[in-house]
């Protein structure tokens, strides 16, 4: 299911005097299975941008279209009445630290939520609640306990099934490794992978973490002052440095070493790594290669 | 509704002393109920209207804020046209009957309240609300000597205050959160949207 994002404009608190312009004209197109990552710093429209794509925010210029549906600025009252959550349904958003949002009794029932809002009856909302539940490796053993029983990773699991189990083509994730300690981290990575080989989803990833971005993201696109900055290969924006610095972001930590690394090893390109192991097989080979 | 807010500015009305703008809406409520003809009401209504182009925000803004309050304003309006049957007899169609007393307390009334809602906007609009808190707390003081606890008044108000935009900030999120999990609160039947309302 393609998102397309079309000379969108979005102010916020329209006529008044904090008026304040988040989008400026901003084009994107997000093919149906692509895994992209939003980059930027606060402020430079990137949650903004993808409260958008499931018709949280609408335009205040321009139009965004998911699949068959066209998101347009409120003009008429027709506008105003427009169902969007068949949108809603299909692109499913989980907020930043979503397990502040937990509030029903049982980890169960608080997971049904969706299914039954979009129209689901309770029998299909359970079904999908244990399937949702199974996906993020909560155990069966905590579904009826309260959400606010559970460690903070596992409330995090939950609030993710909460929107899986309104079974969405798209799932975007704003930050979802933020105050997460480094396994938490990558295990919260390594599931949304995951779940989109198995789901087969449109992954979209908000982050400000550069080396998530390098080793996760097929495309990043980075934010900057309500436009986009850069559309392309996440290795191609890191390598280069002076584009980096312009946009005031970081080199990952796998590059920079890489890149240190490159002139002892007798390298005069950065290799193209994403990962650390992938490092840790380009230095292994290198050495090797130096041995014979 | 804007009452309450505060828009940061450099105008006259910005640099005033908040202790001088609160005392000035005290003094100022008896004097809009003293005023009951033509003239002190087209004095009041100029000295509004240059106390607006005084704070230097726009109509437009605060007209927009106003909205709700004009609502009530209308409202105690055709109340009084209806229900006030003193002086002549005006107009007469059925059950409906003007009388000069009705438009005259009618245009009296609504100014009064578009006098004290704009003014007290004003005012909050241009005093930050720590400015605010402080000019209380500096107006209670001498009832401290009668045991008022002025200062413990005056940090319950800033306490309060600093907590509205956190709680709204809380609330936004927990909507939109909620609404991306398939509730409504935008359209649809007002009950559905009441019920949705209730249980984020």
């Amino acid at each position: 299911m393609p998102i397309r994002i079309e000379e969108v404009t979005y102010q916020y608190q329209m006529n008044t005097p904090f008026e304040r312009t988040a989008l400026r004209d901003v084009n994107v197109t997000i093919p149906s299975g692509a895994l992209v990552a939003f980059l930027g710093h606060t402020g430079s429209g990137k949650s903004t941008l993808v409260q958008h794509m499931n018709g949280l925010l609408r335009p205040t210029d321009g139009r965004v279209v998911v699949d068959d549906i066209t998101v347009t600025p409120i003009r008429t009252r027709r506008d105003k009445k427009q169902n969007l959550l068949p949108l809603r349904r299909r692109v499913g958003l989980v907020f930043q630290y979503p397990e502040h949002q937990l509030f029903e009794e049982t980890v169960e029932r608080d997971v049904m939520f969706g299914p039954r809002n979009f129209g689901a009856t309770d029998a299909e909302a359970k079904e999908r609640a244990h399937e949702a539940l199974r996906l993020v490796g909560l155990d069966e053993t905590l579904w009826d306990r309260s959400p606010f029983d559970l460690s903070g990773g596992q409330m995090r699991r939950v609030a993710i099934a909460g929107v899986l189990a309104s079974r969405p083509d798209v799932l975007i994730v704003d930050e979802p490794t933020a105050g997460l300690d480094p396994i938490g981290r990558r295990d919260m990575l390594a599931l949304f992978k995951r779940l989109r080989e198995e789901l087969n989803l449109t992954l979209i990833l908000v982050s400000h973490d550069m080396d998530d971005v390098l080793a996760y993201a097929e495309r990043v696109i980075v934010m900057e002052r309500g436009q986009v900055a850069f559309d392309g290969d996440p290795f191609e924006l890191f390598q280069d440095e002076a584009l980096v610095r312009r946009l005031q972001l970081d080199i990952p930590h796998v590059l920079r070493f890489a890149r240190d690394m490159a002139p002892v090893l007798g390298e005069t390109a950065i290799p193209l790594v994403r990962t650390e192991s992938e490092l840790a097989d380009w230095v292994a080979e290198r050495l090797k290669g130096g041995a014979t | 509704m804007i009452i309450g807010q505060y828009i940061p500015g450099h105008s006259w009305l910005h640099s005033l002393d908040a202790r001088a703008k609160t005392l000035f809406i005290l003094g100022f409520i008896p004097v809009v109920f003293l005023a009951d003809n033509v003239w002190t009401n087209l004095f009041l209504l100029a000295f509004t209207l240059f106390a607006v182009k005084l704070s230097q925000l726009s109509w437009r803004y605060l007209w927009n804020g106003l909205r709700m309050i004009l609502f009530l304003i209308v409202f105690t309006l055709i109340l009084q046209l209806l229900f006030n049957r003193d002086g002549t007899l005006l107009f007469e169609l059925g059950p409906i009957a003007i009388y000069s007393e009705g438009i005259r307390m009618g245009l009296i009334v609504s100014l009064r309240f578009f006098y004290l809602v704009m003014l007290t906007t004003l005012v909050t609009l241009t005093t930050t609300p720590m400015e605010l808190t402080d000019s209380i707390e500096a107006g209670l003081r001498p009832f401290e000597r009668i045991r008022v606890p002025a200062h413990e008044i005056a940090l319950m108000l800033s306490i309060s205050l600093r907590f509205l935009p956190t709680l709204a900030d809380e609330t936004d999120r927990i909507m939109k959160a909620q609404q991306a999990r398939g509730v409504d609160l935008m359209s649809g039947p007002w009950k559905s949207r009441l019920n949705g309302s209730f249980r984020s």
